[in-house]
């Protein structure tokens, strides 16, 4: 049993970096090791930042916005697919938090630059890299770097100053400020919310990172045997599925299930499903490759060949948005569509879900340019155009769906399926209406990898069609357990891996920092974090308004498949939110009472009558 | 080891019927208005693409399935090896099976069994008290040589088509993996018979499906067990895919820790030992497909 320290002993560094583009100022700042136990690494460390060094209500692409990349206690150690970051910032589609993960060299290259966490602020006068070499870090010009795709750009860094660094960066979306652009590194994507473009208004093209402070384990010996032993299991039958399938293999399912969101969430099965799914890609001639994050000896990615032989990352959310969404049954086109996407940088579900939009809108006679259901063509000749915010469409659809919405007028809301703004994963929430809690309430709209809400649905533990009450605690309990995973941070591909997360949680984070942790600290962590997320959108102006669903999913019976006539009720939503609020603890507005905020370690921040206090 | 190419299956129904005293094609079963020819074909449908019943020609047929084909004896009673014939030219499947028209108990993954049991080119025969039964056995459709021959030489016996190609004969010990109370083997040869099926109540037949590592680990993505419950059902199919058990399914027929039993894809089942209709459908659901 260890003994609290008072300065990190191991996995932390207990620093951040604060740096400002504008001026080039940079300057270390530690970071108290209570909050590092608090809030662990990840999405929870970079959450709590997120309140520190955001100005309330700003703008989400002003200079003053921060965006935070935030590490975790496990990166650069042995444990398996820990060489994770976080980006956390205001999300210019939804103007709440918006947080997300990445796999990458790069995580481990800042880790051992000596930093926990790097806090950009300010604009650069000029395209800039940030170079984060070790101790150091500075600004260098990028002018040749713009229109380039993040792997191009980092190609072009290597060769300029070696193999050593690791970039993170920014494709042509970002670069035009695209509020579903993505930031990446080798070719992985932190996807949703935006974060693109907060650092295209930056004009920060990347960061190249490098580093020689390794991470410091506190007790070698046992990281070691951890290590080896989960390794092991993230071998077994627990995680087959991700290696020998990928996600891809969700597709024959969730439509066999009638939640395969089709044409814009019309219907929840596709007709062309068996053209498009997993089994369909894996069964094409052309060689298929799979590939490992770094530090992962899982390796879920599935790369196949597209038509000109260049190898593509997929996954199940591509060929669910750019596919049965759009109404495209053209494995051609999916794979083309996805590819385009990640040179870009656009994140594929608002991609999709945007095109879809669009492409409802064109059914109903709102914007005669856009393409019709099914039109691969069209839809593939549409991704640049909005990445570059090319014409007026694609300037229109460039904005997100809910922001095209509003442009184009109150007919065309219906058709804008978002939460907060943020496009819909491809869980159909009126077939799984666990899922439509956990989308609904999501702090970053609507995702479904901060809410596994679909887990009570594929199971006997409730009935998928029907709204109860009941719901709300399962919901928390998978939201809670992916803002642990989120923060620790280890791959949620390795969850079934672990017979109690919280308990073997405590155990790796004691082995690597020193610090004791029980699991019910860990639990009680997990709601810490997701209750500052809230807080977050709460000081930002969101309200319990926001926590639904758009009418749609409210009004009109789902179309086609196993559970055809689904419905799901406002009251029945309202109801579930309002569960949920009370199984957080928090007031029937979800703001979060004095004696929740003690409870959870909150109340030295603001309390009533500030926005996210009840009285 | 099992062709691979479409399935089909070619029915017997132009037999006199002479014991039964009536056409058995157009015996009353199931449902109202149902025939035993209907039940045997919507049976067949469920595990075949395509289904050839050989008729008489001029043989009153009960209304069956649009997607049904026909095919006439061109010699007339000379016994299932001509309707053989007739069936296997008639066929788009690459391999066949043959059944009579009286056969209400057969079951859909006793069909199956033999598909996956019939050796390249050759045939899957079930045998039982050291007879086989060339009316439960799966035929490659280019046999329609043999067959032809065979008849040319005046052999009409099914059973001299066996020398002709390699035969895999499955024991009653396999059968009955599939088929516990081996009832597809049983037919109606007369009224006392049929008057006594209606009181025998076989177990259900219950269409497994399978997705994403399941499917991956038993080979295919669905198929079908008898079994009177959801568990039963599952271990079933266990029995059937040994690879399932026990990542997906344990022996006894209890799903593995993360998965989920779907009836139809709609509700998930909460009594795995709550009875099951025939014809059924089982959809095992790993609850942790998402990412
Ligand atoms: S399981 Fe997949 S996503 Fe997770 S770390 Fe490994 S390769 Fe990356």
């Amino acid at each position: 049993m260890t003994t609290p320290g008072t300065t990190p002993r191991g996995g932390w560094h207990g620093r951040r970096r604060l740096v400002d583009l504008t001026t080039g100022a940079t300057h270390d700042e530690p970071i108290a090791l209570e909050t590092l136990r608090a809030f662990v690494g990840g999405v929870g460390l970079g959450a709590r930042l997120l309140l520190e060094h955001a100005p309330e209500g700003v703008d989400p692409l002003a200079p003053e916005a921060p965006v935070i990349v935030a590490l975790s206690p496990l990166v650069g150690t042995p444990l398996t697919t820990s060489a994770k970051l976080a980006v956390v910032a205001k999300s210019p589609l939804t103007r709440g938090i918006t947080d997300a993960l990445a796999s990458d060299r790069f995580a481990i290259e800042l880790k051992h630059a000596g930093l926990d966490a790097l806090v950009v602020q300010g604009a650069a006068p000029r395209w800039s890299v940030l170079v984060v070499d070790g101790p150091t870090t500075r600004l260098e010009d990028a002018q040749d770097l713009v229109g380039l795709s993040a792997l191009d750009a980092e190609q072009r860094l290597r060769d300029r100053h070696g193999e050593g660094f690791r970039f993170f960066g920014i494709g042509v979306a970002g670069e035009h400020r695209v509020p579903y652009a993505t930031i990446s590194g080798d070719g992985r994507h932190a996807g949703r919310g935006g974060l693109g473009a907060v650092f295209g208004a930056k004009r920060l093209k990347g960061i190249l990172a490098r580093g020689d402070a390794a991470t410091p384990l506190f007790d070698r010996e046992r990281v070691v045997a951890l290590a080896k032993d989960l390794s092991r299991r993230s071998l077994g039958e627990a995680t087959a599925k991700y290696r020998t399938l990928g996600t891809v293999a969700n597709v024959a399912l969730l439509d066999r299930l009638g939640a395969l969101p089709t044409r814009n969430f019309r219907e929840g099965s596709f007709e062309s499903a068996s053209d498009v799914s997993g089994e369909a890609f894996h069964a094409e001639p052309a060689p298929k490759v799979r590939k490992h994050c770094a530090a992962c000896t899982i390796g879920c990615e599935h790369l196949f060949a597209d038509k000109q032989g260049r190898r593509v990352r997929l996954e199940y959310e591509g060929i669910f948005a750019l596919g049965p969404l759009c109404g495209v049954s053209d494995r051609d086109v999916i794979l083309a569509a996805a590819a385009a996407c990640d040179d870009l940088g656009l994140d594929v579900i608002s991609a999709g879900g945007t095109i879809a939009f669009a492409m409802e809108c064109r059914e109903q006679g709102l914007l005669p340019d856009a393409p019709t259901f099914g039109d691969g063509q069209g839809l593939l000749d549409l991704l640049p155009r909005i990445a570059r915010r090319a014409d007026p469409l694609g300037d229109l659809l460039a904005a997100g769906s809910r922001e095209a919405a509003r442009r184009i007028g109150p007919p065309a809301q219906r058709f804008a399926c978002h939460v907060k703004g943020l496009e819909l994963p491809g869980y159909e929430p009126r077939a799984l209406q666990a899922m439509a809690l956990g989308l609904a309430v999501g702090a970053r709209g609507a995702d479904h990898n901060r809410s596994g809400a679909y887990e009570v649905d594929l199971s006997a533990a409730s009935d998928r069609l029907t709204a109860d009450a009941g719901k709300a605690v399962a919901a928390v309990r998978t939201e809670d357990k992916a803002a642990l995973l989120d923060s620790l941070i280890v791959c949620k591909f390795l969850r079934a891996a672990f017979d109690d997360l919280e308990q073997e949680a405590a155990a790796m984070l004691e082995a690597v920092t020193g610090e004791p942790f029980t699991p019910d600290e860990l639990a009680e962590a997990a709601a810490r974090i997701v209750t500052t997320k809230r807080m977050f959108n709460l000081r930002e102006g969101l309200t319990a308004a926001d926590d639904t669903l758009p009418d749609r999913f409210l009004e009109e019976p789902l179309e086609g498949g196993s559970v055809a006539g689904a419905r799901l009720t406002r009251e029945g939503l309202g109801a579930m939110v309002a569960a949920y609020y009370a199984a957080r603890g928090w007031d029937e507005a979800g703001r979060v009472p004095p004696a929740r905020a003690r409870a959870l370690g909150l109340s030295d921040l603001p309390q009533h009558p500030y926005p996210w206090a009840s009285a | 080891m099992s062709i691979d190419g479409p399935r089909g299956a070619v029915v017997l129904a132009g037999g006199r019927s002479t014991r039964m005293g009536r056409d058995k094609a157009t015996l009353p079963w199931g449902p109202a208005g149902g025939t035993l020819l209907g039940h045997v074909v919507r049976v067949l449908l469920d595990v075949v693409d395509d289904v050839v019943v050989v008729a008489r020609s001029g043989q009153p047929l009960p209304e069956l399935p649009a997607d049904v084909r026909f095919a006439y004896d061109d010699v007339e009673d000379e016994g299932p090896l001509r309707g053989l014939l007739a069936g296997l030219r008639a066929t788009r499947a690459s391999s066949v099976y043959a059944s009579g028209c009286d056969t209400p108990w057969l079951r859909r993954a006793f069909v199956e069994a033999l598909f996956d049991a019939q050796p390249d080119d050759g045939i899957a025969i079930a045998a039982s008290e050291g007879f086989a039964h060339p009316l439960a056995a799966v035929y490659p459709a280019d046999a329609v040589d043999d067959v032809a021959s065979l008849l040319a030489a005046g052999r009409r016996r099914p059973i001299d088509l066996l020398e002709r190609r390699t035969t895999v004969r499955v024991d009653e010990a396999v059968l009955r993996t599939v088929d516990p109370e081996l009832a597809s083997l049983d037919n109606l040869n007369d009224a006392t018979a049929f008057e006594a099926a209606h009181t025998r109540h076989v177990l259900p037949d219950v269409r497994i499906e399978l997705f994403e590592r399941a499917r991956q680990l038993a080979g295919r993505p669905h198929g079908w067990v008898s079994g009177a419950t959801a568990r039963a059902a599952l271990a079933a199919a266990v029995r059937r895919w040994p690879a399932l058990a026990p990542s997906v399914i344990a022996s006894d027929g209890t799903p593995a820790r993360t998965y989920g039993v779907s009836l139809g894809g709609r509700t998930f089942v909460r009594d795995l030992d709550a009875p099951l209709a025939d014809g059924d459908a089982l959809v095992l659901v790993d609850a942790l497909s998402g990412g």
